[in-house]
């Protein structure tokens, strides 16, 4: 085992560019899922309408029925949508951005889950009025003895928890792995409520092209889901058999990871990503917490630098060497691919420092780099000297912001003051949600194009 | 923005191609439908002629209301046997008034006849999506094949 102190050496030998290949993000492919998305999205609509004509809506609930038809297949629909928004399927990742993937998955939540109550309400009604009968034993009849139905209620049941549980109110008392673990049984829900849509759905009976298109839409998101979510990683971790090597602390409450492991040089990974990280250790193994590399890796070698914030980070400075590591990722936007310009600016406060050091080993030579680093101490200036270095190396500039908030502000005017040229750059911004949001008011006010501002929002 | 822009028109694209496919086919399925009760009355005629084939009778099932009450509709099946051989299915009797009425007469009741004159029974698989109409059927059906084959 290598001894910890000799890791002091790390950015001297990560000069050589590796032979990585990454792919670069393409507009033009999410584009293409949209318009495939949108598609879809007409074709549910237009399921549920090919079931309505002028006698079926005459008809006692006839109204009710077709109404409730259509919010069932939307709402199913837009369960799968939500279900590829946090698929990690990488073309998408590249182009739009974890944290804005999963803003929109939750922004889509409470809308299936309304949609999906209205279904079941809605049939209910409709059924009941049909057939005379009242709505309460009508439930009961549908639930009772149309096939799939009882599974059905099961999935909309753990549906309706999962959806609950992340309700911000509730999400804020809960432990996030408990709320996880609720999550998780979503996959259940879904599962469980396919066989009463192709079963009892009237746009589907004696309808084979409907039947298998929608079939195929769920083994589609199913495929993806376990793809990109579980084979990937999975092939990764194996390929690349990481080891925690070096635990060590960069400064108060801060730690640097390194893990060894097999060609690290052929990880498609970008300095400014992060890692789901996964300690595979008896208390560790089963949660997964994202950190940004804090350098490219080597051929043998990668690192991160964490801050002791919750349980989970804290507990990373008790790992022990030769803890196994599970991977997940490549993810993160906030890359030298997000630039527009060739002139960049780096702000990172704390321990948002670390993607930014990582981005230094990867931008390119011609690329101009200024960066600003705040911290409301000397010693929380993380990776200051490693920063330095590389800065130094390109003839860029680094400033230093050290005080509380309040007597070294980073506003609009400081910022132009260190950085005159700031409007003619890309601005990098990675630091805590504040923070962030200070200097996107900053930025927005010395006129900056907002494609030339690159953050990443990881408040979830 | 543009992206929107993309999700908005495919939607309304991808509505407007089903819905135009799926009336495309409707107005292509509605002809062929009306015949199949016609046809096989003719080959029986000409069966009986020419073998002497065992009887051909005609059988009324009872009549089934759709669902609890008879609101959805009612159903009275009327099957053609030669011999024991079911060679036809109709209705003698066939009100549909439920939201479905119109999915119902078009896909389900073909399907139905369908399946009748695979199985020879009425132990079918019935339709998914039209319970109640499925099991009005096969009730309806259960009691013609009881008078068939009782005498």
């Amino acid at each position: 085992m290598i001894p910890v102190t000799q890791k002091r050496t790390y950015t001297v030998y990560q000069a050589r560019r590796p032979r990585r290949s990454v792919a670069r993000p393409r507009p033009s492919a999410v584009d293409l899922c949209a318009a495939l998305a949108g598609l879809g999205f007409g074709v549910a609509i237009a399921l549920g309408l090919t079931t309505v004509s002028a006698s079926s809506l005459a008809a006692p609930g006839g109204l009710l029925t077709a109404l409730g038809r259509i919010a069932g297949l939307v709402g199913t629909y837009l369960l799968l949508i939500a279900l590829l928004f946090v698929g990690r399927v990488p073309a998408v990742e590249r182009v739009i951005g974890q944290d804005r993937l999963v803003r929109w998955h939750r922004r889509l939540g409470p809308w299936i889950v309304i949609l999906l109550i209205a279904h079941v309400v809605l049939i209910t009604l409709g059924y009941a009025k049909g057939v005379k009968t009242g709505t309460l034993h009508e439930f009961t009849v549908l639930v009772g003895s149309f096939p799939g139905m009882l599974a059905a209620t099961v999935g909309l049941g753990l549906l309706l928890v999962a959806g609950v549980t992340s309700y911000s109110l509730a999400r804020r008392r809960l432990k996030y792995e408990t709320w996880w673990a609720v999550h998780l049984y979503t996959y259940l829900a879904v599962a469980l409520a396919f066989s009463h849509q192709l079963a009892t759905g009237v746009p589907f009976s004696g309808q084979p092209w409907a039947r298998t298109y929608w079939t195929a839409l769920w083994l589609l998101t199913a495929g993806l889901v376990l793809v990109y979510r579980c084979g990937l990683p999975l092939a990764r971790s194996l390929r690349h058999r990481l080891v925690v090597v070096a635990v060590r602390e960069e400064g108060p409450g801060v730690i640097s990871i390194v893990c060894r492991g097999r060609r690290l040089d052929r990880l498609p990974v970008l300095g400014g990503q992060f890692f789901q990280w996964r300690f595979l250790t008896r208390g560790m193994w089963w949660q997964a917490h994202p950190y940004s590399l804090s350098a490219l890796p080597t051929a043998t070698h990668l690192r991160i630098t964490v801050k002791a914030l919750g349980d989970h980070s804290a507990s990373l400075s008790r790992l022990r060497l030769g803890t196994r590591v599970a991977i997940e990722g490549p993810y993160g936007v906030m890359t030298r691919h997000a630039r527009d310009t060739d002139h960049v600016l780096l702000v990172g406060a704390g321990v948002g420092a670390t993607p930014l050091r990582a981005m230094l080993d990867d931008l390119p030579s011609q690329v101009d780099v200024a960066v600003i680093l705040r911290a409301s101490n000397a010693h929380e200036l993380v990776l200051r000297d490693e920063i330095a270095e590389l800065v130094g190396r390109r003839g860029g500039r680094l400033h230093e912001i050290i005080g509380p908030r309040s007597l070294a502000p980073l506003d609009a005017r400081a910022l132009h003051r260190l950085v005159p040229d700031i409007a003619r750059r890309d601005l990098y911004i990675c630091g805590p949600q504040g923070f962030t949001r200070g200097l996107l008011r900053a930025a927005r006010s010395l006129g900056m194009p907002k494609r030339r501002v690159h953050y990443e929002d990881f408040a979830f | 923005m543009r992206r929107t822009a993309i999700v908005l028109v495919t939607t309304v694209l991808g509505m407007a191609l089903v819905v135009g496919l799926h009336a495309y086919s409707q107005r292509h399925a509605a002809l062929p439908s009306a015949s199949p009760a016609a046809l096989p009355r003719k080959k029986n005629r000409a069966a009986t002629h020419i073998a002497k084939a065992p009887r051909t009778r005609i059988v009324m099932g009872s009549d089934q209301p759709i669902g609890g009450g008879s609101t959805l509709g009612d159903l009275q099946v009327r099957i053609r046997a030669t011999g024991a051989k079911i060679t036809s299915v109709g209705f003698a009797r066939l009100n549909l008034n439920g939201p479905e009425s119109q999915q119902i007469s078009s896909s389900v009741i073909p399907q139905l006849e369908q399946q009748t004159l695979a199985a020879q029974s009425a132990n079918i698989n019935g339709v998914s999506g039209a319970t109640y109409t499925s099991q009005a059927y096969e009730t309806s059906l259960q009691a013609a094949l009881d008078k068939l084959r009782g005498g």
